[in-house]
């Protein structure tokens, strides 16, 4: 085939298009092949590529690309009022680095997000979930003092892993089917409300994660009765980052009540309360790590090489 | 399935020019010569036919060497009495909305 400039255009666009469409994108690139004047060439080249890019779908997709790349815009221009350099560019690496794997999400080898309703659901809850995660870590980081980076690569490898296991996870190459994804993203949920159950019947929050671990272990047992290897790592991920994320709320906004007491004896309540609240999500960053090792389990399971 | 508005001129003359020849596969781009349409009209108009089952698709099974097979079209039948009452249809007196539903 004739790879010139309207060629290579015509190709380039079609890779935009939805998998579903693609076929579109090959057909026009098989008239334009039997065209053989470079200004018809040309024409017919720019039409097709108008004709794809103008799509909703497509406009749709360009969209999932840029705003990444926004965010990181934004995120260099905001990290201006972090003192340090060596953190001003940690936080600006670890956003970047997420949005990498994002990006990965949309054209590259973790994607795209499957046609169904369950996968782009799925897909939505694990962004959700990280995306909190990782904007209060990098507030943490952006307020300490001091140049040290706190914490920037281990936030980023955690968070990274966890997005692009989600993605692998709900990708149209994906093993995982509909059901598991959903019976998954259930159970998960049901541990995590499990949890809070407990927490809100018998307060306060538990000062280490060994409730959480346990109740994630009983959803993942559950989910992998009823929906396979897929659907129980599914769970593990989501209940861990869901009571994470729950942890972490209810350290800055749960009453007093729910609060242990974490902090030495000796300072009066309310420093205590106050010193509590700082202390309470690091035990449960062991559910971060047990997590992340369930999502790169979830990663390998539902990658295609092995669907046999 | 069928929509109630009247498709734009440009599907019209789409329709028409298959219509002529309702047996013979097409292919795009002599189809766009015919009806005087750019590729970026004529293939969006052939996504939305194929999408409400006016129209089949098929890819060519015997290309000459060196060239990819092309992909054709044709009326389906639901595509012929369509075409056939878009073209008994009276013209509207304003044009209808060019791209009354997307694509994709």
């Amino acid at each position: 085939m004739n790879r010139d400039a309207p060629a290579w255009a015509l190709a380039a666009a079609t890779r935009l298009l939805p998998a579903g469409r693609r076929d579109w994108g090959t057909a026009m690139s098989a008239e334009l092949a039997g065209i053989d004047l470079r200004p018809d060439r040309r024409r017919f080249a720019a039409g097709c590529v108008a004709a794809i890019v103008t799509r909703p779908g497509v406009l749709l997709r360009a969209g999932y690309l840029l705003a990444p790349i926004a965010l990181v815009a934004y995120v260099v221009r905001w990290s201006a009022t972090i003192g340090e350099p060596p953190r001003r560019w940690g936080v600006v690496a670890l956003v970047a680095v997420l949005a990498l794997v994002v990006e990965l999400g949309v054209i590259g080898p973790l994607g795209p997000v499957g046609g169904g309703r369950a996968a782009r659901l799925v897909r939505t809850i694990g962004y959700v979930l990280v995306g909190v995660l990782a904007v209060e870590a990098v507030l943490f980081v952006a307020g300490r003092t001091g140049p040290d980076l706190g914490g920037v690569p281990v936030f980023g490898v955690m968070f990274a892993g966890y997005l692009a296991a989600g993605q692998a996870l709900t990708a149209q190459r994906s093993t995982a089917t509909p059901r598991a994804l959903l019976t998954g993203a259930a159970a998960g949920t049901a541990a995590a409300a499990a949890w809070a159950a407990v927490v809100l019947v018998a307060p306060p929050i538990p000062a280490g994660p060994l409730l959480a671990i346990v109740l994630i272990a009983a959803g993942m047992t559950i989910a992998g009765r009823l929906g396979g290897q897929v659907a129980a790592l599914g769970a593990g991920t989501t209940a861990a980052l869901l009571i994470l994320n729950l942890v972490t709320a209810a350290s800055v906004l749960a009453p007093d009540w729910l609060i242990p007491h974490l902090a030495p004896p000796a300072l009066a309540p309310a420093t205590q309360i106050a010193e509590s609240r700082i202390e309470l999500p690091d035990p449960y960053l062991w559910l971060l790590l047990l997590g992340w090792f369930v999502a790169l389990a979830q990663w390998a399971a539902s990658s295609p090489r092995r669907a046999r | 399935m069928t929509r109630n508005r009247r498709p734009s001129p440009q599907t019209v003359a789409v329709l028409t020019a298959l219509a002529a020849e309702p047996s013979a596969w097409r292919y795009g781009y002599e189809l766009g010569q015919e009806v005087d349409l750019k590729a970026g009209s004529l293939y969006p108009i052939l996504m939305r036919l194929c999408d409400r089952g006016l129209l089949d698709a098929a890819w060519e099974t015997d290309p000459p060497p060196g060239r990819p097979p092309r992909h054709l079209y044709r009326l389906t039948d639901g595509g012929r009495q369509f075409a056939e009452e878009v073209a008994l249809a009276p013209e509207p007196a304003r044009p209808a909305p060019l791209r009354p539903r997307s694509a994709w």
